[in-house]
């Protein structure tokens, strides 16, 4: 490299850390429905440590990391990797050293002999240096990478060829708003062509990184789909007006993967506040919940290149009502194949002809998603040790004293796979469901038909299944069996005003973590119904603690912005700029909520999430 | 025209597209993660034609998606590392699954890439030639570093396109496809489910 080249470099270094620093030293973090505008960055790593450590989880993952490390992978895992460590965020001074590849590279490393069966693959290198940037110690890096792969579901997208990833989607593609669905179809920019990197890397390969940062806020805490898929619509939704008069596809996506993570800071953060406030509708919780019948990506082609619609809301009513998903599409030619090939391979099982499904499975790969894979990727998930919902930071699971069995969430955080929380009216069997402990993923439906195998846990499925008889609980498909699942609101809600709200007990609690706490896990007062309505607005104190005890059910509501934070009072003011710029656009949503507005003058209302 | 590039990971994929289109290169250029393209107008015997480009992502546990993008593909380009024995492994197996999957419905160059680490080079050029020939393909050096080879391999690629087209008479592809959709209507011949599940992934 000659002279000036140099020279060059080493300004664009200096600038490059100068953003960086900017980006890190000042943020905006995502604690439960909450933002907290222009706070020092280092609460970012309190927090994450303290989704980390809470019941001791991800600790214990972190602690088998010099383990890991010790374990061999394999050597295409070990190429691949190689290969990756000097082509994730090379923008980023952290990445650029020796030490930060070096660092991500072990933690990368640790992960394949970890998980053997995801091993790793392009997409965790964004994931895990998003980790890294906040969280400093390898060890704590590697433990949040296992807990959002394996406890909040992220791995599931990154199983062998992707089945999963295709349904979601294919899920995007339904709760998305319908006319924009339509539009982008017709114009074949459909969500494989700008989704699938958002969805694999927490949207950190193609937006900044204070962007995917507070997603991740939300993804350590929380399961991974709920936020990743309200983010996406939110983009979309927010890009609606652009996106509607083009007619071009590639002017679509490179629009949504290239100008919209361009777009100034703060239009930005008020895409993630405005996507995580939004709380699905039915429709949207029942596709959510629904993977059976998803269409492949290769499908999705198909129908778009022949201009066949979509299937509409119509579909999802008939669906449930009917007991079986109704097509109203023609059925497409992986899923013919693939439901003869599972009625095949259920034969073969009786029969003692494991082959047949081997080979038959093997002749349908690469071709994007059968149903069968579905069925391993179910098993799978069921019989994985996925950490229970109430593993959510604390924020949701206080004791559940109610009675109601719809809304409460275990307690029992650290049991393993099967729940042993009431499951809700829709599910007769609720020991087998373990609804409220399962991710989102267990409730992968599965045509009980076309189940192979005889695990126990196929059954269990089966019983999961849309369309298997479920009440018709249609206007409250996600207060069942996991209101917890489908919404945050419900986790956190305590069932009486003066149910002891745990406090988690952090291994290696600092004074800092002890703030978080403060900040997380104050007592909150007591949950008011409208219906199956959260009625109540989430509200943020502006300075002062908050007063109404009967406030919300928001255990952040009485987030005390106190001493710890009061050295970010500067940072905060201009905080409140922004939040008042919004409080119009708040106002409107609260009062769609026919809240009982305690907050009173001194509260300024923050934008609710509680749907997230 | 839809000319898609595949390779294994790191071969250069992303930045021979963005010297082909933008005429820039990146050093530090981020790893693929999902399938992109650009495109951009080339005059070809007198003919304005629009060549989209597209860039995939290398990993293997990505190959489920590849047919989307490479199945009303009008050409491949088919990426390796001159300095890197592997990537022109892995070239082959995209021979071998794109003949399987789309047959000869599609013009295939073979591209070696990073010319300009010819003192790295660990692939003689004579292999991967004859092995461009033994399967009638073109090959080419490039180096999307410098620029090198670069124009010429998609100018020639599109010009091959335009030559079968005409020798097929416009018949192999269904009217009104525009080359811009990532997949199409299947046109492989005799293309049942099972033969094309045969292909190598």
């Amino acid at each position: 490299m000659d002279a000036s080249a140099t020279v060059l470099q080493i300004f664009r270094n200096i600038l490059t850390i100068k953003q960086e620093d900017d980006q890190l030293r000042v943020i905006d973090l995502q604690v439960g429905s909450q933002v907290h505008n222009r706070v020092p960055g280092n609460l970012r790593t309190e927090l994450w440590l303290s989704c980390l450590h809470r019941k001791g989880v991800g600790s214990g993952y972190a602690s088998q990391y010099q383990a890991m490390l010790h374990k061999g992978i394999s050597e295409e895992a070990a190429y691949d990797i190689e290969k990756d460590v000097g082509r994730t965020f090379p923008g980023l001074a952290k990445f650029a050293t020796a030490e930060g590849k070096e660092a991500l590279e072990r933690v990368l490393r640790a992960y394949a002999a970890f998980d053997t069966e995801v091993n790793y693959c392009q997409g965790m290198n964004f994931l895990a240096a998003l980790l890294l940037i906040w969280l400093p110690r390898e060890a704590d890096a590697f433990g949040a990478l296992v807990l959002i792969m394996k406890d909040r579901g992220l791995r599931e997208l990154y199983k062998t060829d992707m089945i999963m990833l295709q349904a979601r989607l294919w899920q995007l593609g339904k709760i998305m708003p319908r006319h924009l669905a339509r539009h982008m179809d017709q114009h074949c920019a459909i969500p494989v062509l700008y989704a699938s990197s958002w969805l694999l890397t927490a949207f950190a390969s193609d937006f900044p990184i204070f962007f995917s940062s507070r997603v991740m806020d939300i993804i350590l805490a929380d399961r991974y789909l709920e936020a990743m898929m309200k983010v996406v619509v939110g983009i979309l939704k927010a890009c609606e007006k652009r996106l509607l008069p083009m007619t071009d596809m590639e002017k679509m996506v490179d629009f949504l993967r290239g100008e919209v993570p361009r777009w100034p800071h703060d239009k930005l953060q008020e895409l993630l506040t405005e996507a995580l406030a939004a709380e699905w509708t039915p429709e949207q919780a029942v596709v959510l919940e629904r993977t059976e019948g998803a269409e492949s990506v290769v499908d999705a082609v198909q129908r778009v290149a022949s201009n066949t619609p979509q299937g509409t809301e119509m579909e999802e009513e008939a669906a449930e009502a009917g007991g079986t998903p109704t097509k109203s599409r023609p059925k497409l030619a992986s899923f013919s194949w693939a439901s003869k090939l599972s009625a095949a391979s259920s034969n073969a099982s009786s029969a003692g002809q494991p082959n047949l499904l081997q080979s038959l499975t093997g002749s349908l790969s690469g071709f994007g998603a059968s149903l069968p894979s579905y069925y391993d990727a179910a098993k799978q998930m069921t019989s994985s040790s996925l950490s229970p919902l109430g593993d959510l930071l604390g924020l949701f699971d206080s004791p559940k004293t109610s009675p109601e069995p719809a809304a409460a969430p275990s307690t029992h955080a650290d049991s393993t796979s099967h729940g042993d929380s009431p499951a809700g009216s829709r599910q007769p069997d609720s020991h087998q469901l373990s609804s409220s402990h399962a991710s989102d993923e267990h409730r992968v439906p599965s045509p009980a038909g076309m189940t192979r195998g005889n695990d126990r846990e196929q059954s269990t499925l089966g019983r999961g299944q849309l369309g298997s008889g479920q009440p018709s609980g249609r206007h409250r498909p996600n207060r069942s069996d996991a209101e917890s699942m489908v919404s945050w609101g419900s986790f956190r809600e305590p069932e009486q005003a003066d149910a002891p709200t745990q406090t988690p007990n952090f291994p290696g609690q600092t004074p800092a973590n002890d703030f978080l706490i403060r900040l997380c896990f104050t007592p909150s007062g007591h949950r008011s119904h409208s219906g199956d309505r959260e009625t109540s607005p989430d509200l943020i104190s502006t300075g002062e603690p908050s007063q109404g005890g009967d406030a919300s059910e928001d255990p952040f509501h009485h987030v005390a912005l106190t001493e710890p934070l009061s050295q970010a009072q500067m940072h905060r003011d201009k905080g409140k700029k922004q939040r008042a710029a919004v409080s119009d656009w708040e106002d409107s949503q609260i009062s769609g909520f026919a809240a009982d507005s305690s907050g009173g003058s001194r509260h300024v209302p923050m934008r609710r999430a509680a749907g997230v | 025209m839809k000319i898609v590039l595949l390779g294994e990971g790191r071969v250069g994929k992303t930045s021979l597209m963005a010297r082909f289109i933008h005429n820039s290169f990146k050093e530090d250029q981020q790893a693929t993660i999902q399938a992109a393209f650009m495109s951009r107008q080339l005059q070809i015997d007198s003919q304005q034609v629009e060549v989209a480009l597209w860039d995939t992502a290398g990993q293997e546990r990505f190959h489920s998606l590849a047919p989307l993008y490479y199945r009303d593909a009008d050409a491949a380009l088919l990426v390796y590392d001159i300095t890197d024995r592997d990537t022109l492994e892995r070239v082959r197996h995209w021979v071998k699954e794109l003949r399987t999957v789309v047959g000869d419905a599609i013009v295939l160059t073979i591209v070696g890439n990073k010319s300009d680490l010819a003192r790295e080079r660990t692939v003689p050029e004579q292999v991967s030639a004859e092995f461009a020939q033994s399967i009638g393909a073109q090959h080419v050096s490039v180096s999307a570093k410098t620029g090198q080879g670069i124009e010429a391999a998609v100018f020639n690629t599109a010009q091959k396109v335009l030559a079968s087209r005409k020798e097929r008479g416009a018949s192999g592809r269904p009217p009104g496809s525009t080359g811009r959709r990532p997949g199409g209507i299947v046109i492989a011949e005799g293309g049942g489910g099972s033969d094309r599940g045969s292909s190598c992934c």
